[in-house]
């Protein structure tokens, strides 16, 4: 379909400012692939019922969910629950999976996301909550050699956020990790919405701009 | 209570006054860590929905917010797995999203006989059996789409194709140029030894177009016809044959093309057909 496709390594390497050009757009595809090749197809086959495949994904993306779930909920077994509900969604909704979006892995991590926040903000509703300082959490068990890659994508991570400003990974956190809003993340730190919504976005550019440098 | 109030009105007036691309990105920023309400986040969904230049840029801004799940991850008890697996067992999928505007889906049962049209509900069809991605197995259909390319062309993942959002108004008479000039028209190549062919899609028009120059006619009075691939039973759009300069012009308004989907045309009898029964000329694998 197009000339010639670079090579994988070419493309990250030169990873721009992923901003809509026309005609680029099949390029952006490209490099999501190029991240996540395993899963591409895995949705694929799980978009057409293959149950052997989800197990595949199951195992591929279980930590990065169970573990975002896990961080917003706190409570384990309250995670395992909303985990369990995830990949049912994942499950489901795997025939409208649009890969001209987002990969699956992020995919996958927005609807895990957006699953735990909801529970959180539902019991707010009822009662009263602790704000948690965005405390230290020990990194959890990541298991055997067949984990290395996760571990080694969860060591950029932290790496990548520990070069943000301390007040822009705070409100990151404040609002991925605590599910406030930045209404709520400028009640609770004291400082205006304006500030709140530059944190993040801020943030978010130099999370993007450091990610995007392969080692 | 009121500072969210004002601060919904802020966000929907940004967005109505059309302060611009910047009010817009800023909203993307907080919605892919999940700092809007559900009111403004709603409200940001359709505002992209008739911006799909900044659908991909939204897509990257989440990409980059996955960064602090990667962060926290943490394998679980090994139990969960199980359950999990026994859990969907029992769980229908939803169906792809369907097109419009084209003639009704003809479903074929295991033995390849057209059986009456079918609309999906549930778990695709068992046509598709597990490790196949699309199974093409009845006899006079392996001539044109067989195994390996089959899984080429949906396992291409939606190469530059996109579902949007329900549109808002019909377009009155829409035309071909409009299609193939928008903005952000994508083109779909088609190549085999027939060449000339494009599928090009609009996601500001919603529509698509069948495009070609220079394209040779059928043999005697056969037709071609193009196909929609996305799934085991092809879907027919249109039948033509270039006019006498070799330019094609068909138009498909309100339809895009869904992702993974690919395009195969072939030579028919005059009329065409309900399912592929020619050789495959042109095809966008």
């Amino acid at each position: 379909m197009y000339a010639t496709a670079p090579a994988c390594g070419a493309l990250l390497g030169a990873l721009p400012d992923l901003r809509w050009r026309p005609r680029a757009r099949p390029w952006v595809w490209h490099i999501r692939r190029c991240l996540d090749p395993d899963l591409e197809t895995s949705i694929t086959r799980v978009a057409a019922g293959d149950q052997t495949a989800f197990a595949s994904l199951y195992d591929q993306l279980v930590p990065t969910v169970f573990g975002v779930v896990r961080r917003v909920l706190r409570d384990p077994s309250q995670a395992e629950e909303v985990t369990q509900e995830v990949f049912v969604e994942i499950w489901r909704q795997a025939p409208r999976f649009d890969g001209g979006r987002a990969g699956v892995r992020t995919w996958a991590v927005m609807i895990a996301h957006r699953r735990a926040v909801d529970r959180v903000r539902s019991e707010q509703a009822h009662r009263d909550r602790h704000l948690r300082t965005a405390a230290v959490v020990e990194p959890g068990q990541i298991g055997p050699d067949d984990m290395a890659v996760e571990l080694e994508d969860r060591e950029r991570a932290l790496a990548a956020m520990a070069e943000l400003s301390s007040p822009q990974r705070q409100a990151l956190e404040l609002a991925f990790y605590d599910g406030l809003t930045h209404v709520q993340i400028a009640e609770h730190l004291g400082v205006a919405l304006g500030t709140v919504k530059t944190r993040i976005r801020d943030g978010l550019i130099r999370l993007r701009a450091v990610m995007g440098v392969h080692p | 209570m009121n500072d969210d109030d004002e601060a919904v009105t802020g966000v929907t007036a940004g967005i109505q006054d059309g302060q611009g691309d910047d009010a817009l990105r800023e909203l993307m920023a907080l919605a892919a860590v999940g700092a809007l309400s559900e009111h403004e986040r709603s409200e940001l969904d359709r505002a992209l929905a008739s911006r799909p230049d900044l659908v991909a840029e939204f897509a990257g801004l989440q990409d980059t917010a996955a960064t602090l799940a990667h962060a926290a991850a943490e394998v679980p008890p090994a139990a969960l797995r199980a359950g999990v697996l026994a859990t969907i067992r029992g769980v229908s999928q939803e169906t792809a999203p369907m097109m419009s505007a084209t003639p009704s889906e003809v479903a074929v049962d295991e033995a390849g006989a057209p059986s009456s049209p079918a609309t999906h509900s549930g778990p695709l069809p068992s046509a598709a059996p597990t490790g196949d991605v699309v199974s093409i197995t009845s006899g006079r259909r392996r001539r044109w789409l067989t195994g390996a390319a089959a899984v080429a062309a949906v396992a291409a993942a939606a190469v530059g194709v996109l579902v949007i959002a329900p549109f808002d108004d019909g377009e009155d008479d829409l035309q071909v140029s409009q299609v193939v000039e928008s903005e952000n028209a994508v083109v779909i190549e088609l190549s085999g030894e027939l060449s000339g062919l494009q599928v090009v899609h609009s996601p500001e028009h919603r529509a698509m177009a069948l495009v070609g120059d220079d394209v040779p006619p059928p043999d005697g009075d056969m037709v071609y016809e193009l196909w929609l691939i996305d799934g085991p039973t092809p879907t027919p759009l249109h039948i033509f044959r270039p006019d006498g300069e070799g330019d094609v012009e068909m138009l498909t308004p309100e339809m895009m093309p869904p992702p993974g989907a690919a395009f195969a045309v072939t030579v028919e009898p005059p009329g065409g057909s309900d399912q592929p029964t020619g050789d495959v000329v042109a095809s966008s694998v």
